[in-house]
């Protein structure tokens, strides 16, 4: 008799807590966000969700590779996460292309979210005509961090071309400090050679090369060029680089053990995490070129298709606790990223981004970094070759450009 | 309720086809999936249209997928032969009737209770070569000191050499001890009394009567460096560049990273094949013992 009271009640409880899970609007995100100042900005969006009644279910991985394969096989497996944090790379295009992400074009539409975006940025989110992704903020990849008071210490200006960088590092390096900090990885490596090519070449050429892999552009003298310089880049490398994650890499810059860092603006997260302050504690540049280029990143939230109602509602809301101009502004703040929104006020930030945001907003500088531009398995490939010829010191500079263009020209 | 169960006769060929059955499903099905997509141009999600042997033939010219057969070869070599003989001459020891043997085998046994992922974490810290040995030797006062082999392109694949040894030694000696142990005792005195040598003993009278376990030992290690992922995710994630690049990291990576299925399969062939291809010699043997 008792058990059988004891069971009744259990099943009311249980009926009552999938009743209240049934009225909640949930959202299972999959993201990679757990550096510091990730993590934080990940939260801005959490509790802007939360704070509208929704219920957020974190699923964090620990970088982008192995957020993207919780992503396959969930969707593979039938359970898929109602939002995924990621980039409009090939990947997004063919989840996209199989039907697999919820568009957003009615809500779009009402917000009238197109005019509030630049062209290039609405372009990467829509995949045949459809809103898929929606953006959280933009980062450029193609920018150079330094410690101020380090450079201050030696009488170092702010360099401007790259001879400048390397006699600045030179002299750094002279007084026992780490004169470019570079966490030996392959995708920041690779990083650090589109940096150059985007510097050297300029938006034109890059949008030759990378997006429309034109023969001729593989052709230039640029590219020589800027294999060597990242060669050079390369022989700045401390004993303890390879292997160095890039925000245990930036920490050297903030706490003035080395001089520069070439890393995107996600770093300046890290400066800002660590209670620095831009233009005062550490500076920043892009890298140095004739014409200013800002290679960008997007970082989006895509949306898997749910047959859940409350899953569905969960992915309303959260999209638009994403879309909230207070809510960009504040991922923004912490992240390092410039809002995506071009009616965010952006007086309030500091001087890097401020940077960001007006070579942004300048006609022709805004390019796809190679991460989003370069189809299939491209990037991937690069990516390969450049550690390569980074670690490999016998490696001819024709022997890369020439592996380069193969490459390019394989698809 | 003991007496229903009692009566109960279980028909073995059921269970057995059972345990056929879902082998057959999760094992071979899987195999035949992953042949039939190597032959597709799937990359995220899968396509069913053969293009033939486009992959393949892109996999050979691949040069990180070269490079990572070729690591697989050195790695496999030196950790088999390094695991057998460190594991052997341990055993060869511990049998020789010393003080505490069931501590010291307990401590030999110990690195085989930790997981890959923690040795090669704690290896990459004791050879990291800033905060390791070598920060520490340097730090005591010994400036020359050099140990970057973790960092050193042509040299880091024997770090994990090193790793893999000191984690699976204890394991071969343990197997290989068990084997010394079954020796009969009759052998060991006409040994004595012939008078041979203790090194020629064991190398000409008690291995070659142990084949059979030397045999299991090489299997059980050549697994693992088929599977060798784990340790070179936790201490050097292939790097420096390329170094340390293993065949299965390539295929985890082309699966996921690089979403590029049918490429990611094909690996997952050639490695099948590859594995079928090491262990032949002892099939080989095995079937010869038959016949």
């Amino acid at each position: 008799m008792n058990l059988r009271r004891f069971t009744s009640t259990i099943s009311v409880l249980g009926l009552l807590a999938g009743s209240n899970t049934a009225l909640a609007q949930t959202v299972d995100v999959q993201h990679y966000w757990t550096s510091s100042s990730e993590s934080k900005a990940m939260n801005t969006v959490a509790d802007a969700f939360k704070s509208k009644g929704g219920k957020w279910i974190d699923s964090p991985s620990a970088d982008f590779d192995a957020a993207l394969a919780a992503v396959t096989s969930r969707i593979a497996g039938g359970e898929p996460p109602s939002a995924i944090l990621m980039t409009p790379n090939s990947a997004l295009r063919e989840l996209a292309g199989s039907g697999q992400l919820r568009d957003f074009d009615d809500l779009a539409a009402e917000g009238g979210w197109q005019k509030v975006m630049s062209p290039l940025v609405w372009s990467k989110l829509n995949v045949g005509d459809h809103l898929v992704a929606l953006p959280v903020g933009i980062h450029a990849q193609n920018w150079v961090w330094y410690s101020k008071p380090l450079l201050e210490e030696l009488k170092i200006e702010e360099p401007k071309t790259f001879e400048e960088l390397f006699s600045a590092a030179d002299k750094i390096k002279a007084s026992g400090r780490i004169g470019i900090a570079i966490g030996g990885e392959p995708w920041q490596e690779v990083g650090i050679l589109f940096s150059s090519i985007l510097a050297l070449g300029g938006p034109d050429y890059w949008n030759e090369l990378i997006v429309k892999r034109s023969p001729q552009a593989l052709k230039s003298p640029v590219l020589p060029q800027a294999f060597d310089i990242f060669r050079k880049v390369s022989t700045y490398a401390d004993p303890a680089s390879p292997g160095r994650s890039w925000n245990d890499t930036t920490n050297l810059v903030v706490t003035g053990k080395a001089g520069f860092q070439f890393m995107g603006d996600w770093a300046r997260g890290e400066f800002l995490a660590a209670g620095k302050v831009a233009g005062k504690d550490f500076g920043c540049f892009l890298t140095p070129g004739e014409k200013p280029s800002y290679a960008i990143l997007i970082d989006v939230f895509a949306f898997p298709v749910n047959k859940d109602e409350d899953r569905i509602k969960g992915q309303t809301l959260l999209a638009q606790s994403v879309m909230d101009p207070a809510v960009e502004e504040q991922i923004a703040e912490v992240k390092g990223s410039v809002p995506s929104r071009t009616d965010v006020d952006t007086s309030k930030l500091d001087v890097c981004a401020q940077l960001g945001a007006k070579t942004l907003a300048t006609p022709g500088a805004a390019v796809q970094a190679a991460y989003d531009a370069l189809a299939g398995d491209l990037n991937g490939q690069v990516t390969d070759l450049a550690t390569q010829f980074w670690t490999d010191k016998s490696m001819t500079t024709e022997a890369a450009v020439e592996s380069f263009s193969k490459i390019l020209q394989s698809e | 309720m003991k007496t229903w169960l009692h009566r109960q006769t279980f028909n073995p060929d059921i269970t057995v086809a059972v345990f056929f059955g879902v082998v057959a499903i999760f094992f071979y099905g899987s195999i035949l999936w992953t042949g039939y997509m190597s032959l597709t141009r799937s990359t995220l999600i899968p396509s069913y249209e053969v293009i033939g042997f486009d992959q393949y033939v892109k996999l050979f010219t691949n040069y990180r997928w070269l490079v990572s057969c070729l690591n697989m070869v050195i790695f496999g070599v030196l950790f088999i032969v390094g695991t057998l003989s460190f594991g052997t001459i341990l055993a060869i020891l511990a049998d020789r009737r010393i003080q505490a043997e069931s501590l010291f085998r307990t401590i030999f046994l110990y690195p085989l209770a930790v997981s890959l992922i923690v040795t090669g974490l704690s290896w990459r810290w004791v050879l990291d070569p800033v905060n390791g040995l070598q920060g520490l030797m340097r730090n005591a006062g010994w400036e020359s000191f050099t140990f970057d082999w973790l960092t050193n392109p042509d040299r880091a694949i024997y770090t994990l050499v090193i790793a893999s040894i000191w984690h699976s030694s204890g394991l071969v000696m343990v197997i290989v001890l068990a084997g010394l142990r079954g020796v009969d005792n009759d052998l060991w005195k006409a040994i004595r009394m012939e008078g041979i040598p203790l090194w020629r003993a064991y190398l000409q009278v008690i291995f070659p009567g142990m084949r059979p376990v030397i045999a299991s030992c090489v299997v059980l290690l050549m697994s693992e460096v088929i599977r060798g992922y784990d340790l070179v995710i936790a201490m050097t994630k292939g790097g420096p560049g390329i170094a340390t690049e293993m065949p299965a990291k390539f295929a985890v990576d082309f699966y996921f990273a690089r979403v590029n299925l049918g490429l990611a399969s094909a690996a997952s062939i050639v490695m099948l094949l590859l594995s079928l291809l090491m262990l032949l010699p002892y099939f080989y043997s095995e079937f010869r013992k038959r016949t």
